[in-house]
């Protein structure tokens, strides 16, 4: 059964890869792309809401074949969070370590690969990559990465 | 904006229908000298790869119109006039280049990356890059050092992550002035242009920078697909579709990302790097 204080995954306006020992997820809503690696995968995976963070771990624990501390789950919960991947934010309990307190003390002990989630913001539209031709220098300034000074005589975008 | 500065949209009589990579296009326009400018600059745009659709029942999701009036030459997309420009060739470059990203952007089955690429050996390199990011100048490098010319602006991949030859002519800038881009023909390089579809050997990820070291870091698949996102034009109308199409190719390609130096050395060194690491990965 759910229990409110339970994570939960985010299905809506997600497409999901699978790319060899890595999950990438791009978010419709914000076009943000998200690549979580294999652990960060493993406990995302396993936020059906049925599941406290004590059962992740030992879900983790179980597909790892090692021990896996409740403090490497919330490190992925807290990057889940932080990504907009789950249903409901969900408050990480760190008893008053800072996160890299917790990295350092997880990262000597654990057996598996801490979770990590490497994000992207896809560019605007399209025309992030079109070649900086131009009328007036308006459609310039729309065009990531073109020189935006002016228009030149040619229909270029042109620097100072 | 000034009387003589407005355009109606009504005021278009006649219209250029056509399909590329499966994709709908319709150009308005109020003259048909400059309607058959358009139908040439599209054709070129596209290299030829176009058909005019004659029926009237066929409709275009995407439209242009490109009016002239008073000695102005008015470029709408999408039903709204977006600019005017006394030079007609100012006018036709903006439409050409829109045209070009728009059919890139919804092309059926196909993804366009913004990049350039050669073929080397049986196998593509794809330099993903923006504008101004001196794609063309390594390409055309890479070609006079015996590579075969596939594109210096789009690679454009099929379901499988092979990618297919976009070989229009290459892009300089430059030669003439800082930003102006001549058209090089490959054959005036002394190389030759792809046309068969190749698998992807290797992706680089790189960019200019003056006496930069070649430190390739090879990037795992997933990272690979991440830092190609940005130069997927179809990524956020066709996401699933380029995502699968993005995983194909960062699984059997290596994706290399290093800085790079004057394109000249570099092309020799990137080319000697990628048969030693097919060579590696024969013997493994």
């Amino acid at each position: 059964m759910n229990n409110s204080k339970n994570p939960v995954a985010r299905k809506n306006d997600l497409v999901v890869q699978e790319v060899t020992d890595e999950v990438l997820v791009y978010d419709l809503s914000s076009n943000k792309a998200h690549c979580l690696n294999q652990t960060a995968a493993m406990v995302w995976r396993s936020c059906d809401g049925t599941h406290s963070v004590s059962d992740i771990a030992k879900l983790v624990g179980i597909n790892t074949g090692g021990n896996v501390s409740e403090d490497l789950v919330w490190l992925a919960i807290d990057q889940l969070n932080e990504s907009d991947l789950l249903e409901q934010e969900i408050k990480s309990t760190f008893a008053g370590q800072s996160r890299r307190e917790v990295i350092k003390k997880i990262g000597l002990a654990s057996v598996i690969a801490l979770p990590v989630i490497a994000s992207l913001i896809a560019p605007t539209n399209a025309l992030a990559t079109v070649s900086c031709a131009c009328v007036t220098v308006a459609n310039c300034v729309s065009q990531p990465g073109c020189p935006n000074s002016s228009c030149n005589g040619s229909g270029l975008c042109a620097g100072m | 904006m000034s009387e003589e500065k407005l355009f109606f949209y009504s005021n278009f009589d006649q219209a250029l229908l056509f399909q590329s990579y499966g994709v709908n296009v319709k150009v308005d326009s109020n003259d048909r000298d400059l309607l058959l400018e358009v139908e040439q600059r599209v054709r070129k745009a596209f290299l030829n790869r176009i058909k005019i659709i004659e029926s009237s029942n066929d409709s275009a999701k995407h439209s242009f119109g490109i009016g002239l009036q008073n000695g102005l030459y008015f470029y709408f997309q999408d039903g709204i006039q977006n600019s005017y420009s006394e030079s007609k060739n100012v006018v036709l470059n903006f439409f050409e280049s829109m045209v070009r990203v728009t059919v890139a952007e919804h092309a059926v089955s196909k993804v366009f990356i913004h990049a350039a690429v050669v073929g080397w050996k049986g196998k593509a390199i794809v330099i993903p890059g923006n504008s101004y990011s001196g794609k063309s100048t390594l390409v055309a490098d890479l070609v006079r050092n015996g590579a075969e010319y596939y594109s210096d602006e789009y690679a454009v991949l099929d379901d499988r992550g092979y990618v297919h030859a976009f070989p229009r002519p290459i892009g300089i800038r430059g030669i003439e002035e800082a930003e102006l881009q001549t058209d090089v023909t490959v054959g005036s390089l002394g190389g030759v242009a792809g046309e068969k579809p190749l698998q992807v050997g290797m992706v680089l990820l790189t960019g200019y920078q003056a006496n930069a070291q070649w430190e390739p870091e090879i990037l795992d698949p997933g990272r690979g697909v991440i830092e190609m996102i940005p130069h997927t034009i179809p990524i956020r109308f066709n996401t699933k579709f380029a995502l699968s199409v993005l995983n194909n190719v960062a699984s059997s390609a290596l994706v290399v990302k290093s800085k790079r130096h004057d394109s000249k050395k570099f092309s020799k060194i990137l080319l000697n790097f990628f048969d030693n690491r097919i060579n590696c990965d024969r013997m493994t």
